[in-house]
């Protein structure tokens, strides 16, 4: 039986998902046991990421790359580097509904760029009897900020389910999964109005959602388990990631809620984190990379 | 600004942040006390070691419970279930109160997050 993680990573003209997946890698294979590491990406992307690291150590950290075609979509996104300043771009990580055909494995761990493996309980997924695992509840590194935004996909409509880390097994019941995926991908106008979110842009979290709530008979149950971590833990576009140590101390400033330019200062240990701030990964992945080569 | 008030913000910032990793703490923690057995996702807590206790001292050597999703595992070894758990339940508890200790010495925010 194949088991790895797999990552997708497509470069917009601001933010290299390359290299952060590269970083990311990095500490997966520091800290999980099954670390053989896919990457779904693109020429450009590679031949970018190429340009700044060699071949060499490129395939050391991730063991196989599948280039794809950069699917051009008018799916762009408004991403944050604190408060202060938005940047809107192209958003082409949308291939999530493919990772079942591109995955190499049988059992996969399918993990965003940005969520960065701090500790090794995801290795206990693998040992779980349950086919599909993905997690419904994420806590906010800073305790006192509560985000409804992640409770449902919108106010009137079904549990919000995270994308950032979804673990499945080849089978006839996650292939129909990940084809009702897909579906909702074609079809995102129809379905983002029967689950009254509205959003034009097609989100990942918001398909996987409903994906989850149809298999589930259209009701709110546990019949997708959750992965073996209680809830993903993440940090809003908002904050800052400042530092990394070690491959598993990060550091933050994390935006006092209502107070803008107002920060604390968070240390996490041994812990996955989901860093929405992609400037301050981007700032960062070199460091992560050189301290874990 | 009065010093006073000076004080008494930086004062602010402290509770805060220890507020917030004493958080981290006690997350950490209930991250590490998942666990997957025989197929099955538990969560450890006093309850489950309390009653996995009573069976073994009953002298029952396996049985069925229901995991975190409420599904139901086999448990062909209590006695080295139970021995499992309770090591990992010391283990992290045990880890988290000497990083609790060990903030609650810390008077200054550039300590707590060192």
């Amino acid at each position: 039986m194949s088991r790895g993680v797999l990552m997708t990573g497509h470069n917009n003209r601001t933010i290299d998902y390359g290299k952060i997946a590269l970083a990311n890698a990095c500490l997966i294979k520091k800290h999980l046991k099954n670390n053989n590491v896919t990457l779904i990406t693109d020429v450009g992307t590679i031949e970018w990421l190429e340009k700044n690291y060699s071949k060499d150590f490129i395939q050391s950290k991730i063991d196989n790359i599948q280039v794809v075609k950069r699917r051009m979509t008018q799916n762009s996104k408004r991403y944050h580097d604190t408060s202060y300043t938005k940047k809107v771009e192209q958003f082409y990580n949308i291939n999530r509904a493919d990772a079942y055909e591109l995955s190499p494995y049988d059992e996969t761990l399918l993990i965003d760029v940005d969520y960065l493996i701090g500790n090794n309980i995801l290795d206990n997924c693998w040992e779980l009897k349950y086919d599909l695992q993905i997690n419904s509840q994420s806590h906010d590194i800073f305790a006192n900020r509560k985000m409804n935004e992640f409770r449902r996909i919108a106010d009137r409509s079904v549990d919000f389910y995270w994308a950032t880390v979804v673990f499945f097994r080849k089978s006839e019941e996650n292939k129909m999964f990940f084809d009702l995926i897909k579906n909702i991908q074609m079809k995102w106008p129809y379905y983002s109005m029967l689950y009254d979110f509205l959003e034009p842009n097609f989100r990942n979290d918001h398909a996987f959602s409903i994906a989850v709530h149809m298999f589930n008979g259209m009701q709110s149950n546990n019949l997708v388990s959750r992965l073996p971590l209680p809830y993903l833990e993440h940090c809003s576009s908002i904050d800052d990631m400042v530092d990394c140590t070690n491959g598993n101390h990060f550091k933050f400033l994390l935006e006092k809620p209502g107070r803008k330019g107002d920060y604390i200062l968070c240390k996490t240990k041994d812990t996955n984190v989901h860093v929405m701030n992609k400037f301050a990964l981007n700032r960062l992945a070199d460091k992560i990379i050189e301290q874990n080569k | 600004m009065d010093q006073r008030i000076e004080k008494a913000l930086e004062f602010a910032n402290y509770r805060a942040t220890l507020a917030n990793q004493k958080q981290r703490l006690k997350e950490q923690c209930d991250a590490n006390l998942n666990f997957a057995f025989n197929g099955g996702l538990f969560k450890i807590d006093q309850t489950l070691i309390s009653f996995i206790s009573s069976f073994v001292s009953a002298g029952k050597e396996s049985m069925v419970i229901l995991d975190s999703n409420q599904t139901p595992v086999e448990i062909e070894d209590l006695s080295s279930f139970h021995d499992t758990i309770t090591s990992r339940w010391f283990e992290s508890v045990n880890e988290y109160n000497r990083q609790y200790q060990e903030l609650a010495n810390k008077r200054k925010v550039s300590k707590l997050v060192e």
